[in-house]
């Protein structure tokens, strides 16, 4: 039990470290609405294009944000040099990288939460039509993404050029997620919403979770040394 | 013996795709059906016996670099890293293949150059997975091994997930179909010139997993040199 | 070593060309009045080399395009492995002549500090 006590200490301390300053949740937030707002530019004129181009705008959204989040998160354990403290406590690897996952998962539903209200009004979509299958999206969504994304950042601590090698090697791994997302908030929407398909999409986001929670324990160890 | 089989190999594999162009340009119909005779794709469709095999291997060199780079993380050796360099890179020239002659092939066949087919977005994305892992040993300074054989091992794992959410995304898409059925009077010059590319790719792969290793023993020794004092840098 | 090379791939896809040249019957269209024609086209041979003549130079464009758009696309994906291949196999030479370089001047800096070493 002492493991999750751990996992639950290193993600209330992001947390209050963010709540403290909320420099990373304002910055994201902002940085999600201003893209829904440009790409609102690029669609919003044609009504048919807007419906169909939601989702991706959504999880667009999504990617980015969650991309300088990711960063941002990291760059502030580098700065304090608080990664060598956090892997000295006798908390396992792993318990640091969920406990850090979870918070980076938290941080994203958040804009999420700010994201998917502002793709409605201004897309004028009904997208909270069916609102428990588009929640379970986006958590399990968010969670994908900090998953795998904390491994990678972990891992690139102390690389050279890391701002532009997390997004390099972090969406292609994440493409079947993006895949699964806008497929699943695209079923939710649409005259005739399609629940079976926006179902399995969310059964096929646990699936994905679920794998790269099991890869990353695995990998963890040997991945992140210092 | 080491010395005679390379050379061995290099005749070996030379032979057999010189044998292979002639089984595919004399010894193999022209593909043709007669229910849909507008759908034939008569002469073009001798590029699908080099595109699939490269597909295929594509497909092998993923794994490979995959499979390396988990050992090299479980047991940190050096060569193990070098097979999952010379996989890494050459899954990027195989995969630029696979992608520039289906472009090719696409153009000719459906008059396009790009489709959302399943097997191109499939490749397309493996080979950006690939692609990220060579740019992060070129670019990643030292320890980037690491960071790059944990991306191929996610790379992996990711490869069964990719194939079926692209699949059945591409489910409501209509495309023009590629007539899949394969002619058994073609299979023989097929299987000829999968055994004369894998025969080549594995001479190639070879060569490139020599080399690398051949630079982490001169990398190692100039630090070893630099640790006991003899040279300063 | 090229030169053979291009000759042999020429007479190949000359072969493979005069090969495809025998394209795919249409299938038959039954029409009503097509004994009543074929019986006068039978009686009248101009009519039969008019109407001969007339649709030679079409079956004969339309193919030739086809035929010709193909070879391209053929020669131009065969070419694009070819170079791709070899040009990672220059690659990988130029990677071994920088090793060998590498090693000469290891040894070169070795050789240098065990003598300034010895005396």
């Amino acid at each position: 039990m002492s493991f999750f006590r751990h996992v639950g200490a290193v993600a209330w301390k992001d947390l209050r470290v963010e709540l403290r300053s909320r420099e990373i949740v304002y910055t994201m937030a902002f940085f999600a609405a201003l893209l829904v707002v440009v790409f609102s530019f690029a669609f919003v004129q044609d009504p048919k294009l807007s419906a169909s181009a939601t989702p991706g705008v959504v999880w667009c959204a999504v990617a980015f944000a969650g991309t300088i989040g990711l960063g941002r998160a990291f760059d502030r354990e580098r700065e304090g040099d608080t990664m060598r403290a956090l892997l000295l406590t006798p908390a396992s690897r792993l318990a640091v990288f969920l406990g850090k996952a979870a918070s980076i998962t938290l941080l994203i539903v958040s804009v999420e939460l700010i994201v998917a209200p502002m793709v409605a009004v201004l897309f004028n979509v009904p997208l909270f039509d069916h609102p428990l299958p588009l929640l379970i999206l986006l958590v399990l969504g968010a969670l994908g993404f900090s998953l795998v994304g904390t491994a990678f950042a972990a891992m690139l601590l102390r690389v050279r050029s890391r701002d532009v090698l997390l997004p390099v090697v972090l969406y292609p791994i994440l493409v079947p997620m993006f895949i699964a997302g806008t497929k699943g908030t695209g079923a939710l929407l649409g005259a005739a919403p399609d629940l079976t398909a926006a179902w399995y999409w969310v059964q096929f986001l646990g699936i994905f979770d679920a794998a790269f929670l099991v890869v990353s324990m695995w990998t963890f160890e040997s991945l992140v040394i210092e | 013996m080491k010395k005679v089989l390379y050379p061995l190999v290099a005749a070996a594999s030379a032979s057999l795709l010189v044998w292979t162009i002639v089984e595919i340009f004399y010894g193999t119909p022209l593909q043709y059906t007669a229910e849909a005779p507008t759908q034939s794709l008569f002469f073009n469709q001798k590029i699908f016996y080099w595109h699939v095999p490269h597909a295929m291997l594509l497909f092998a060199l993923v794994f490979i670099c995959g499979i390396a780079s988990a050992g090299y993380l479980k047991n940190r050796k050096g060569s193990w890293d070098d097979v999952a360099l010379a996989g890494g890179e050459l899954a990027v020239v195989y995969g630029a293949i696979v992608l520039g002659t289906g472009m090719i092939w696409g153009r000719a066949a459906w008059g396009v150059w790009w489709q959302w087919d399943m097997r191109l977005t499939t490749s397309l994305l493996l080979w950006m997975v690939m692609l990220g892992y060579v740019l992060v040993r070129r670019f990643g300074g030292a320890g980037s091994e690491r960071l790059a054989a944990g991306l191929a091992v996610f790379g992996m794992i990711d490869v069964p997930l990719i194939y079926f959410s692209v699949k059945i995304w591409n489910t409501v898409h209509p495309k023009a179909e590629v007539v899949q059925t394969l002619d058994p009077a073609m299979k023989p010059a097929f299987w000829l010139s999968f055994l004369a590319i894998a025969m080549l790719l594995g001479l190639i792969t070879l060569l490139r997993v020599v080399v690398a290793s051949g630079e982490r023993s001169v990398r190692e020794l100039r630090e070893r040199a630099i640790d006991g004092g003899l040279l300063d840098e | 070593m090229s030169k053979p090379i291009l000759i042999v791939s020429v007479l190949l896809l000359v072969t493979a060309y005069a090969r495809a040249a025998d394209g795919p019957s249409a299938p038959a269209y039954v029409s009503p009045d097509r004994a009543h024609c074929e019986e006068e086209l039978g009686k009248d041979r101009g009519w039969h080399e008019d109407l001969e003549l007339q649709l030679y130079d079409n079956v004969h464009r339309t193919e030739s395009e086809t035929f010709t758009r193909n070879n391209k696309h053929v020669i131009l994906a065969y070419a694009a492995i070819w170079v791709l291949t070899a040009g990672f196999v220059v690659f990988v030479w130029m990677r071994q002549s920088r090793l060998k370089a590498e090693i000469a001047r290891l040894s070169a800096d070795v050789a240098n500090a065990t003598k300034d070493a010895s005396t």
